[in-house]
């Protein structure tokens, strides 16, 4: 059999039917050497408590459902390796987030936030599909290609100070996907964004907290995008910059 | 109970359902689209794939040259009119996906670039670094949020499709979030959630893989067809079996086995030039054949073999296939520019599903089904590596569509008979949370597992599918006294895993079934005690229906068009 | 249309939790807090500054007071403090804001704006910053 050690898991659990507040509730599972956080969840599901509610998917860090708090960091479950903490684990639904259940948070908001800056391509005239693809060189997509890399796992949300204060700041991964699409030399609709932008909880609600950068799973560096965002925004403002992006 | 009605109920948002959503809104200005999706969408299983979506591309390609090896990838399994129909719009799809923004790999030049994969004899496969399943993913569903048509019901999980007077019209799904009970009514309904890997021990694939669609269609009377194909990608990563793509094979890396030989040259497997670009059940055989000859690696988790990449260099590594290096890092502590990455066979893709024509019809009037969790077939016996992504979009569209044209040209049932329905269904949920029981889920869970791992593995025989059918059968009357925890309504992601356990049981007596009876070695099908093909008897596809009294198994014809039957070598 | 309208949750929750480490805890969160609270140093720099300037529209006299007046102890004291918050303020916004003038401004091929004096390196952005502090505070200029 192979080899598993106990490891003291802290989670803090919250049902709206019972309970009045949430709770931390003690778990001791025996993990494997290889295990990660969400397999120990994983593990007290199916063994020790099937109360427990958890969102999971992938467990290969491309899917962003498994964001979760362990000893107070925003980190994918399934790239928290058990070995990397010492003594109990300490694992909590991300912070910023009004909890629904025990480690699922309520994400509409952030959903609403992405939907809000339209992510999607905006031309004045569509190429027809016949005519084949636009041409994008490799130089091109490399301006944009790091933003498009956001996984929506919210953890930069969880992350924000300025969210913690007010909910309704824009967020670092909607301005980076904003971002991403203005950057796209295939996109033409820099405009349609702006307003959702160039507000005091849009863009400029950010001041300089970095901590979205520095959890990002996978290395977005939404801070940067803000902050040239914000350039951006300010000489479009004061019409310096045209609104409609360069084709 | 609350009702929702909408023109198209579409169950499932990954890469296919997406695309069936827009599809379905571009087709007439008016019909609304009801997204009902477990997950949210961009947490569908379609994020993780890797490599690449496969279309014509360059000068030195044609149609034909796709469809051909498609179908003898399929082990002529596959229907030759699908796979025309698949290659002719595939192209076309991906063409449409980049003017959504998906965000292709370039050459210099600005057009897209295409790389090699397994089983094509040109380079014809769009990627994305080595993220095309999430590029693909996202720009579908973003570009689906523009759509005000297309109406989202997030985390919302379907049990039963409703069906009134011989037509599906529309689905029972819970609100995981207040476990309530809601009718989604529509004039047309479309499955699209999936396959069911997880009814294996060693998958490539995420926790929500558990066949919920292909149950839903079979309970609902519809066939499963050609069920016993279950595709084992040739390199995933012992224990965890998360994928490391075939384009690190498509960008030169060899697979080698204990004594530093790239077995699949050294050895006869039927590959021939292409080694390491052999089609998938092939070189998954070849690594089985080399475990059993002493000649893998023992580890942990079991035999495995070599995936060098170093002569790649780290320059390649890192622009190709970085995410390939990423996840070796994390996950097995390996750096693949200086080290070999352990890899194994493990379960990816079931080629089979819900029965379709090259529309994406089903036999029930108003049933709709698209990517993985269907089978139209144009994946046959074997997929090639990079068409089901493209399978995705063309299928879906063309699913979207049909399901739109049949939504325009019928009227709204009188909703009785399918309200009732819901409301039995509700009655159903409530008496299966927190229901008392001697069972436990994850343990029947692990049981199933380990029966469909003896029985459907890589090399099956007789006794072994036997046992792991009866093994299923007995599970299943196991499963009626399973005992739940969880009464709550909010969030309860217990009765959610009891739900896919029934589906996912139900789905690998159909895997059992079909693999037991097809007497011969196919495509991915291989047993021990019929290793050969054999045409004569065996060119058609399976077909299991639900009974009370249990399965039934007949057969369809394949179609053929212009391709003669051949022996598969390459 | 604005991100903030997106009604109560469908069931009732518990209220969302503050970021673990916030405000003093985490070593990132208290750099972060002592960059914001820099606004109290910058705040007591401006009065004075309006009360020098009131000074000047008084007079020589005034004027020469209000200097004097600067360069008492206590008076040094605190606007050292005041430069100190100010150089990590320029630091940490430098540090943070290092790729701006990296990045474009819109998409390529197109040329940038003429602003060279910001370059495309990495750390020019944070460089010229500094330069230009250098320049103003030093008195070079």
């Amino acid at each position: 059999m192979a080899e598993t050690r106990m490891v003291k898991f802290e989670v803090l659990r919250f049902r709206p039917e019972s309970d009045k507040e949430p709770v931390f509730e003690t778990y001791e599972v025996p993990c494997m050497e290889d295990w990660v956080v969400l397999d120990a969840l994983n593990a007290i599901k199916d063994d020790i408590d099937p109360t427990l509610s958890h969102r999971w998917s992938c467990r290969m860090g491309v899917c962003g459902s498994c964001g979760m708090l362990v000893n107070g960091r925003p980190i994918l479950t399934c790239a928290a390796f058990v070995r990397d903490y010492q003594g109990t684990i300490r694992v909590e639904p991300l912070s910023n987030f009004p909890i629904v259940r025990d480690l699922v948070v309520d994400l509409e908001s952030f959903i609403h936030k992405i939907k809000s800056v339209k992510p999607w391509i905006i031309r004045k005239i569509e190429k027809d599909v016949a005519e084949g693809e636009y041409r994008q060189s490799p130089e091109q997509l490399e301006e944009f290609k790091q933003y498009s890399m956001c996984i929506n796992c919210a953890l930069c949300y969880a992350a924000c100070p300025v969210l913690a204060a007010e909910p309704e700041f824009l967020g670092p991964a909607a301005i980076a996907l904003a971002h991403r699409y203005n950057l796209d030399s295939r996109d033409e609709g820099n405009a349609s964004r702006f307003d959702a932008l160039n507000d005091g909880d849009g863009l400029w609600g950010c001041s300089y907290a970095n901590e979205c950068s520095q959890v990002c799973p996978k290395h977005v560096d939404p801070a940067m995008a803000i902050q040239q965002a914000k350039l951006t925004d300010a000489l479009q403002f004061v019409h310096v910059l045209p609104k409609k992006s360069f084709t | 109970m609350e009702i929702s009605r909408h023109d198209i109920v579409l169950v499932g948002g990954g890469g296919a359902g997406l695309r069936a959503a827009i599809a379905a809104v571009e087709a007439d200005p008016k019909l609304t689209v009801a997204c009902v999706s477990k997950l949210y969408p961009m947490r569908s299983h379609t994020v993780s794939a890797e490599g690449g979506a496969a279309g014509v591309a360059r000068e030195d390609d044609n149609l034909d040259l796709h469809a051909y090896d498609t179908l003898k990838g399929s082990d002529f399994l596959a229907d030759q009119d699908a796979v025309e129909v698949f290659v002719e719009a595939a192209s076309r799809e991906l063409v449409q996906l980049e003017h959504w923004g998906c965000p292709w790999s370039r050459e210099k030049d600005g057009r897209v670039a295409v790389r090699a994969f397994g089983g094509m004899t040109t380079k014809r496969t769009w990627y994305a670094t080595d993220k095309t399943g999430f590029h693909m993913l996202h720009a579908l569903f973003q570009t689906s949020l523009k759509h005000d048509r297309i109406v989202r019901y997030d985390e919302y999980f379907a049990t039963r499709i409703l069906v009134e007077n011989g037509r599906a019209v529309g689905v029972a799904a819970f609100d995981m979030r207040t476990g309530k009970m809601h009718a989604v009514l529509g004039r047309s309904v479309i499955l699209c959630t999936g396959g069911a890997g997880r009814i294996f021990p060693f998958t490539t694939n995420a926790a929500v893989k558990t066949g919920d669609g292909m149950a839903l269609a079979y309970r609902a009377g519809v066939g499963l067809k050609d069920m016993e194909f279950v595709q084992y990608h040739p390199t995933g990563l012992p224990g965890t079996g998360i994928l490391i793509t075939e384009a690190s094979r498509g960008e030169g890396g060899y697979l080698k086995n204990n004594k530093g030989e790239r077995f699949l040259i050294e050895y006869d497997y039927g590959v021939g030039g292409k080694a390491e670009l052999g089609p998938r059940d092939m070189v998954s055989r070849a690594e089985m054949r080399e475990f059993q000859a002493g000649r893998g690696f023992k580890g942990p988790y079991g035999d495995y073999v070599h995936l060098e990449l170093m002569h790649l260099g780290e320059e390649k590594i890192d622009k190709k296939i970085p995410f390939v290096r990423e996840l070796a890092r994390n996950y097995v502590g390996i750096d693949p520019v200086f080290e070999p990455i352990p890899v194994r066979p493990v379960v990816h893709y079931m080629m089979g599903g819900v029965d379709t024509n090259l529309h994406g019809a089903t036999e029930l009037p108003g049933l709709f089904a698209a990517g993985e969790c269907a089978c139209v077939s144009i994946n046959g016996a074997n997929r090639l590596g990079s068409n089901s992504l493209t399978e995705c979009l063309v299928f879906g569209a063309r699913a979207g569509n049909s399901a739109a044209a049949f939504a325009k040209g019928s009227s709204s049932g009188d909703e009785k008979s399918a309200l009732e329905q819901a409301r039995a269904e509700a009655a159903r949920l409530d008496r299966l949370r927190g229901k008392h029981g001697g069972e436990k889920i994850a343990q029947i869970r692990r049981e199933l597992n380990l029966a469909t791992e003896s029985g459907c593995g890589v090399f099956r025989e007789e006794d072994s599918m036997r046992a792991a059918l009866d093994t299923v059968t007995q599970l299943k009357g196991r499963y009626a006294d399973i005992g739940l925890s969880d009464r709550s309504l909010i969030f309860n992601t217990e009765v959610v895993q009891a739900l896919e356990l029934g589906n996912m049981l139900d789905v690998a007596e159909t895997v059992a079934l079909s693999a037991l009876h097809r007497r011969e070695s196919r495509g991915a099908h291989t047993r021990t005690d019929f290793p050969t093909r054999n045409d004569g008897e065996f060119w058609k596809h399976s077909l299991v229906k639900f009974a009370a009294d249990g399965p039934h198994l007949s057969y369809k014809p394949v179609t053929k068009t212009r391709w003669e039957l051949e022996e598969r070598k390459y | 249309m604005s991100a903030k309208h997106f009604g109560p949750p469908k069931t009732p929750c518990a209220p969302a939790r503050k970021p673990s480490g916030f405000p003093l805890g985490w070593y990132r969160y208290r750099n972060y807090t002592i960059f914001a609270a820099t606004c109290i140093p910058m705040a007591i720099a401006a009065v004075e500054l309006i009360v020098g300037i009131r000074a000047l529209g008084k007079g020589e006299a005034a004027w020469d007071a209000w200097l004097a007046s600067l360069a008492t102890g206590p008076m040094r004291a605190l606007n050292i403090v005041c430069l100190l918050f100010a150089i990590y303020f320029a630091f940490r916004f430098g540090w943070v804001g290092r790729k701006i003038a990296a990045g474009r401004i819109g998409p390529v091929p197109k040329p940038p704006l003429p602003m060279p004096i910001l370059g495309v390196a990495p750390l020019g952005g944070f460089a010229t910053l500094w330069l230009i502090l250098f320049i103003i505070l030093g008195g070079f200029v």
